[in-house]
C-alpha cells in the first residue's frame, strides 16, 4: 500500500529487539498509522534525523509504501497499520498529483460499489453482469459479504477535498489537512457507525 | 539510493519496455523511461468531470 500525507506524529521507541519508530501523515480521509521495525535498519538512522526535524516543529509531507498490518484491539476495534518499507519527502506538487489520481481511483471504486449494490446477488456473475468492471469483482464481492450495507459518502467528502487542495485552493497543506479533516472525521464516523451497527464491528 | 528515491518516489513516470511479474511484485525492464507529470488544475477538472463530483 502506499499513502501519502503530512506528518503529524513521529516518535522513536526502544523495544527488546531494538528501536522502533513509529508515525502518522493525515491526507483528507484522515490519519494513516505506520511503523518501522527492526527488520530495517537502513531506515533507522534518517528515522532519527526525521524524528529530530519533526519535535522541532517541523512539518513536512510524506510519502509511505509498505505492508498493511491488521489487528483488533482488545475491545474488539478493527485497525489497520503499516509497515513501512521506504518513504520520501515530498514535495506539493508531488502531493496534488497523489491526490488527484486517488481521488479518481476511489470515484471509480465508488462507482463499481453502486453497481454491485444494485445486482441481484453478490456472486461474480451477478456483479459482472451488473457493469462491474472486472479486477474489481472479487474485492467488491468479499467486502459486500464481510459488511453489508455500507454507504461511501463519507469517502465522497474525502475526494472533494482531495480535488480541491490540488487545485491549490489551500494555502498550506498542513494547515489544510489540520482544519479540513474535522468535516471529513465527522462524516467517516458516522459511515463507521452505521457500518458497526450493522456488522457489530467497532471503530 | 536516498537520493534517487527523493527524486523519484510519488512522481509519474512513463515508460517502455518488459515487465517480469510474480508473485513477490514487478520487475520492470525499461527501454524508455521519462517523466510524465501532467497539468493538475487539468487533470483535476478531468476527474470532476469524469465522475460529475463538484464542490
Amino acid at each position: 500500500m502506499y499513502v501519502a500525507g503530512v506528518i503529524e506524529r513521529l516518535e522513536r521507541r526502544d523495544t527488546e529487539r531494538g528501536p522502533m519508530f513509529s508515525g502518522a501523515v493525515r491526507d483528507p480521509t484522515g490519519l494513516h498509522l505506520w511503523s518501522v521495525g527492526s527488520f530495517r535498519p537502513e531506515l533507522h538512522i534518517e528515522m532519527e534525523e526525521l524524528v529530530a526535524k519533526f519535535e522541532s516543529g517541523d512539518r513536512f509531507l510524506m510519502a509511505c509504501i509498505g505492508k498493511s498490518n491488521h489487528y483488533t484491539t482488545e475491545d474488539g476495534g478493527f485497525r489497520c497499520r503499516m509497515q513501512m518499507e521506504d518513504y520520501a519527502i515530498i514535495d506539493r506538487d508531488t502531493y496534488a498529483g497523489w491526490l488527484v489520481e486517488t481521488a479518481d481511483h476511489t470515484m471509480r471504486r465508488i462507482d463499481a460499489l453502486g453497481k454491485a449494490q444494485s445486482a441481484e446477488s453478490t456472486d461474480a456473475n451477478a456483479l459482472r453482469d451488473a457493469g462491474v468492471p472486472k479486477d474489481l469483482i472479487d474485492g467488491l464481492g468479499l467486502a459486500m459479504n464481510h459488511y453489508g450495507e455500507w454507504d461511501p459518502e463519507g469517502y465522497k467528502v474525502g475526494v472533494l477535498q482531495a480535488l480541491s487542495a490540488a487545485e491549490g485552493r489551500v494555502v498550506s497543506f498542513e494547515e489544510h489537512e489540520a482544519n479540513e479533516t474535522l468535516g471529513a472525521r465527522w462524516c467517516a464516523r458516522q459511515c463507521f457507525r452505521a457500518s458497526s451497527r450493522r456488522t457489530g464491528n467497532r471503530f | 539510493m536516498a537520493d534517487l528515491r527523493s527524486k523519484m518516489l510519488g512522481r509519474k513516470y512513463t515508460f517502455t519496455g518488459r515487465a517480469m511479474i510474480d508473485g513477490q511484485g514487478a520487475l520492470l525492464m525499461a527501454d524508455s523511461f521519462k517523466s510524465s507529470e501532467t497539468d493538475l488544475a487539468e487533470t483535476a477538472n478531468e476527474v470532476r468531470e469524469k465522475w460529475g463530483v463538484f464542490a
